[in-house]
C-alpha cells in the first residue's frame, strides 16, 4: 500500500517538479505569408510562441513601425501533450496573427518583435518586405473571421484566382470624339461559387462626365463562354462616360471584393472555408479625338450628339417694365449637361440678362437623352414692338462627323408703360400722339441776369427783428396793464416825472423871489416824491410820522436824515424866517434834487 | 451807381454766347451748342442757360450731364414746366431703373414745397414773418380781432416760406450728385484695388456721403452705395 502511494507520489512529483524546476525555454518566431506585396495591400504576420509548460501566454511587443499599419490582430492557442520517455511534456503553441499593410513603396524591413517571458527577452528576426506600387495578384486574406475555428485562421487559401475569377471593364468603343459617350460595362466572371461581394472602392472616372445607366444591387449570373472557358458572368454596372478633353483618357483599374465559397475538403471541416478575394480590372485606354477646328461654326456651344432647338416667350406683351422670359430649349441625345448657353446678339431697347439653366437628362436604353433649357429674362427699356431675331446654335454630330446648325424662328412682343411718367397718353380729343421728345430750348434773350445760388443774408436778421418787435409789444402791454391796474406801480412810474415838475415849479417861484412859495413847493416836491415813490399818503404827515415811515421803508439813514433836514429847513423858512441861519435857497434846491435822486 | 452798372454788365455778358448756342442747337450742332452754353454759364447761374444746356446734352445722349443741368435749372426756376418735363424725360432714358414710385402724398408734398426757389422762399419767409410780427405786436397792444386774424394768416404764409427753405436746404445738405461717366464700378473702399461691388450708369442720381483723396462715397436711395472716382460724378450744387 505504501509503496503504491510512494510511487504515485513519486509520479506526481516527477510530473510537477520538472515543470517547476525546468528553466522554461520558449521559441519565438515571426513569419509573413507574403514578402512581395503592393502598397496598402494586406498581408499576414504570424508570431508564434512555443514553449513547454507555459503557464501564462506572454504578449509579444510589436515594434514601432511607421512604414506599416497594423489593421487587425487575433490569437489562437493550442496545446500538445505528449508523453515521452515516461515524461509528460506539455507543449503549448500560441499564434498571434496580425493583418499588416505597407504604407509606402520600396524595400521595407518589418522590425523584430520582442517578447519577455519569465525575465528573459526574446526577439524575432526582422523580415524584409518588398513593396510595389501595383498590388500583387492573388488572394489577400481577409481580416479575422470570427465564425471560423481559430486553427483555420491564418491558413492561406489554395484557390487559384487566375483564370477562374475576373473583373472586366469593357468599353463600347475605343475611339470617340470629345463629348461623345462611351458605354462602359463592368462585369464579373467567376467559376467559383460566390456568396457575397461589394466594391472595394467606388469607381471614379477621372476625365469623364459619368451618367449612370445601370448599377447592380445583387448578382445575376449568366453562363457565358469567354476564351474557351465557361464562366458565370454578372454585370455589375453600366456607365455612359462622356470624355471632357481630347487625348488619351484612362479608366483606372477597379477593385471588387468577393467571398468565394470553398467546398469542404475534409470530414472534419464542418463549414466550407469562405475566402475573401479581391479582383481587379485591367486599365482601359480610350482615344479621345478633338472636335475638328475647321468648319466649326461661331455658334457652337459644346453639344455633341443629335439635337433639336426650340425657343419661346412666356408672354407676348408686357407693361411697366415687367420682364419677359425667353426660353431656349435644346433637346436630343448626347452630352446634354455639357452644353453651354447660346449667344444672343444685344438688341436695342432691351436688356437681356444671364439665363437660368435647367437640365434634365435621363437614360433611355443605353443612351443619354434629355433637354437643356436656358431661360433669359428680358427687360424692356422703352416702349414699342420688339423682335427677338432667330437664335442660332451649332452642335457636332459624331455619327456624321460634321457640325450642324439649328435656328429658331424670330419671336416678337410688345412693351408698354416702361417709360412711366413720360408715356404719352392718347388725348381725350382723339388726337394721335406720334411720339414724344423733350421740350424745345428757351428763345434768344437780351438780358440774362445771374441768379444767385444761395439765399441772401438779411432774412436771418429780419427774423431777429420780428422776435424783438413781438417781445417789445408784450413788454409794453404788460406795462400799460400794470399802470391801469396797479396804482402803486402807476405812481412809482410817474414819481420822477412829478418830482421834476415840482422842482421846476419851485425854481420858477424862486426866480420870482417868492421865497415862501419856493419853500412850500420844495416841501411838496420832497413829500410828494416820497409818497409817489412808495405809494403812501404824505399830504398830512407830521415830521415824526415821516421819519418813522422812512424808517419802515428802509430808506438809507443818510438819505432819511437829509430829507428830514430839508423839510425842517423849509418849515423854518416858511414859518419862522427869523430863525433861519445860512438860508441859501439855491443850495437847498440843489441839495434837494440830489437827495431825491438818491432815493 | 457803379454797382448797378456792374450788375447790368454782368447780365448782358452771357447773352452773345447764349444766342450763339441757340443757333448751333437749331442747326443740330449739339456739341457746339453745349460749348456755347457753358461759356454763357461761366458768367453766372441762369435758369434759361442751364435748361438749354441740358437740352444740348440730352440730344448728344449724355443723360448724366443733361440731368445735372436740368436739376440746376429746377433749383433756379422751380415752377418752369419745361424744366420739369424734360427732367422727367431724361430720367426715363437712363440705364439704371431705380425704384422711384413714392406715395401720392409724398409726391404732392414734394410739388408743394418746390413751388418757390430757395431764394424766393427765404425772402418770403423773412418778410412775411416780420409783417406778421408787426401785426401781432399791434394786436398785443390793441386787442382788435382783425389784427389777430391778419397776423395768423401772414404767419402761415411765412411758415410756408420757411419750410420750403428748409426743404431746399435739406436737399443741399445731402450733397446730391449725378454719375456722368457711361459706366462706373463702385468699389468697396477708396482705392483702385478695392473690390467692385456695384455698377452704376450715366444719369444715376446719388448723394455724396464722404470724400477721401480722389474718391467719393456715394449712396443710392435704397441705401446701397460704394466709392467712385471724383471724375466719374459731378455735384449738382
Amino acid at each position: 500500500m505504501s509503496a503504491r502511494v510512494c510511487s504515485a507520489l513519486a509520479l506526481v512529483t516527477a510530473l510537477v517538479l520538472p515543470a517547476a524546476a525546468s528553466a522554461a525555454e520558449i521559441e519565438f518566431s515571426a513569419v509573413v505569408d507574403q514578402t512581395l506585396v503592393g502598397v496598402g495591400q494586406q498581408f499576414q504576420l504570424t508570431l508564434t510562441v512555443q514553449g513547454e509548460d507555459m503557464l501564462t501566454a506572454p504578449q509579444p511587443q510589436l515594434p514601432a513601425t511607421p512604414d506599416f499599419a497594423i489593421l487587425g490582430s487575433s490569437s489562437s492557442q493550442s496545446t500538445n501533450i505528449s508523453i515521452m520517455n515516461g515524461q509528460m511534456k506539455r507543449q503549448a503553441t500560441v499564434n498571434f496573427v496580425y493583418q499588416v499593410a505597407a504604407k509606402r513603396v520600396g524595400k521595407l524591413i518589418l522590425p523584430a518583435c520582442k517578447l519577455t517571458y519569465q525575465g528573459k527577452d526574446y526577439e524575432t528576426q526582422p523580415i524584409e518586405i518588398t513593396v510595389t506600387k501595383e498590388p500583387q495578384g492573388g488572394a489577400a486574406p481577409a481580416p479575422s473571421q470570427p465564425g471560423l475555428p481559430p486553427d483555420l485562421q491564418g491558413q492561406r487559401s489554395q484557390i487559384p484566382i487566375a483564370g477562374n475569377l475576373y473583373l472586366a471593364a469593357t468599353p463600347s468603343r475605343r475611339t470617340v470624339y470629345v463629348g461623345e459617350p462611351v458605354t462602359l460595362e463592368v462585369s464579373l466572371g467567376t467559376r467559383f461559387q460566390l456568396s457575397n461581394g461589394g466594391w472595394a472602392e467606388l469607381p471614379a472616372y477621372d476625365g469623364f462626365w459619368a451618367e449612370k445607366i445601370f448599377e447592380a444591387d445583387k448578382f445575376a449570373f449568366e453562363r457565358r463562354t469567354v476564351d474557351g472557358q465557361v464562366y458565370a458572368v454578372s454585370t455589375l454596372a453600366k456607365v455612359a462616360l462622356f470624355p471632357l478633353a481630347a487625348g488619351e483618357a484612362k479608366i483606372k483599374p477597379m477593385t471588387f471584393n468577393v467571398v468565394v465559397e470553398q467546398s469542404p475538403r475534409s470530414v472534419f471541416d464542418m463549414f466550407g472555408a469562405a475566402q475573401n478575394v479581391q479582383v481587379q480590372s485591367k486599365p482601359v485606354s480610350i482615344t479621345v479625338l478633338a472636335l475638328p477646328e475647321k468648319g466649326r461654326p461661331r455658334e457652337f456651344t459644346g453639344g455633341v450628339g443629335q439635337f433639336t432647338l426650340a425657343a419661346s416667350l412666356d408672354r407676348v406683351s408686357t407693361t411697366n417694365g415687367e420682364p419677359v422670359n425667353l426660353a431656349v430649349r435644346m433637346s436630343g441625345t448626347g452630352n446634354i449637361r455639357m452644353i453651354d448657353k447660346p449667344g444672343i446678339e444685344p438688341i436695342e431697347g432691351l436688356k437681356i440678362l444671364d439665363p437660368e439653366v435647367q437640365d434634365d437628362a435621363h437614360v433611355t436604353g443605353d443612351e443619354v437623352k434629355g433637354t437643356k433649357t436656358f431661360r433669359f429674362p428680358i427687360i424692356p427699356q422703352s416702349d414699342g414692338k420688339f423682335v427677338i431675331p432667330a437664335i442660332t446654335v451649332a452642335y457636332f454630330d459624331p455619327a456624321a462627323k460634321e457640325y450642324r446648325t439649328l435656328h429658331t424662328a424670330p419671336l416678337d412682343f410688345s412693351a408698354t408703360g416702361s417709360a412711366a411718367a413720360a408715356a404719352p397718353a392718347v388725348e381725350t380729343s382723339g388726337l394721335k400722339v406720334l411720339g414724344s421728345d423733350i421740350a424745345y430750348i428757351k428763345p434768344d434773350a437780351t438780358v440774362l441776369a445771374a441768379t444767385p445760388m444761395s439765399a441772401p443774408w438779411w432774412p436771418g436778421l429780419l427774423y431777429v427783428f420780428s422776435l424783438a418787435t413781438v417781445g417789445s409789444a408784450f413788454a409794453y402791454r404788460r406795462h400799460s396793464d400794470r399802470l391801469a391796474s396797479d396804482r402803486g406801480y402807476a405812481r412809482k412810474s410817474r414819481s420822477s416825472q412829478l418830482a421834476r415838475q415840482r422842482l421846476k415849479q419851485a425854481r420858477k417861484l424862486l426866480g420870482k423871489s417868492d421865497e415862501k412859495g419856493f419853500y412850500a413847493a420844495l416841501t411838496q416836491a420832497v413829500m410828494g416824491y416820497i409818497g409817489d415813490r412808495f405809494n403812501i399818503e404824505t399830504q398830512a404827515m407830521t415830521r415824526d410820522q415821516l421819519r418813522s415811515e422812512m424808517d419802515r421803508l428802509q430808506i438809507s439813514p443818510e438819505a432819511a436824515r437829509d430829507v428830514l433836514e430839508i423839510v425842517d429847513q423849509c418849515e423854518i423858512a416858511r414859518f419862522s424866517p427869523a430863525m433861519l441861519k445860512d438860508g441859501d435857497p439855491r443850495r437847498l434846491f440843489e441839495r434837494t434834487r440830489e437827495t431825491l435822486g438818491r432815493i | 451807381m457803379l454797382a448797378h452798372l456792374l450788375v447790368l454788365l454782368l447780365a448782358v455778358a452771357p447773352v452773345p454766347a447764349f444766342n450763339r448756342g441757340n443757333q448751333l442747337y437749331a442747326s443740330k450742332d449739339y456739341a457746339g451748342a453745349a460749348k456755347s452754353y457753358e461759356e454763357a454759364r461761366a458768367c453766372g447761374a441762369n435758369a434759361a442757360v442751364e435748361y438749354n444746356l441740358g437740352n444740348a446734352w440730352f440730344k448728344q445722349g449724355r443723360m448724366g450731364r443733361a440731368i445735372l443741368s436740368y436739376r440746376r435749372a429746377r433749383f433756379l426756376a422751380p415752377r418752369d414746366a419745361d424744366v420739369a418735363s424734360n427732367l422727367a424725360f431724361a430720367r426715363q432714358y437712363r440705364v439704371d431703373k431705380l425704384p422711384t414710385i413714392p406715395s401720392p402724398l409724398a409726391r404732392a408734398m414734394d410739388q408743394i414745397f418746390h413751388l418757390l426757389s430757395l431764394r424766393e422762399a427765404a425772402i418770403l419767409g423773412a418778410v412775411a414773418g416780420f409783417l406778421a410780427a408787426l401785426l401781432a405786436a399791434a394786436w398785443i397792444v390793441r386787442r382788435w380781432t382783425a389784427l389777430a386774424i391778419a397776423a395768423t394768416v401772414i404767419a402761415l404764409v411765412a411758415l410756408f416760406g420757411f419750410v420750403t427753405q428748409q426743404v431746399w436746404n435739406a436737399e443741399l445738405d445731402e450733397h446730391p450728385a449725378v454719375v456722368i461717366a457711361t459706366e462706373v464700378n463702385a468699389l468697396s473702399g477708396p482705392s483702385e484695388d478695392a473690390k467692385e461691388i456695384l455698377q452704376l450708369h450715366d444719369g444715376t442720381e446719388v448723394r455724396i456721403r464722404e470724400a477721401r483723396g480722389d474718391f467719393d462715397l456715394v449712396q443710392l436711395p435704397g441705401g446701397t452705395g460704394g466709392w467712385v472716382k471724383k471724375s466719374e460724378i459731378e455735384r449738382i450744387y
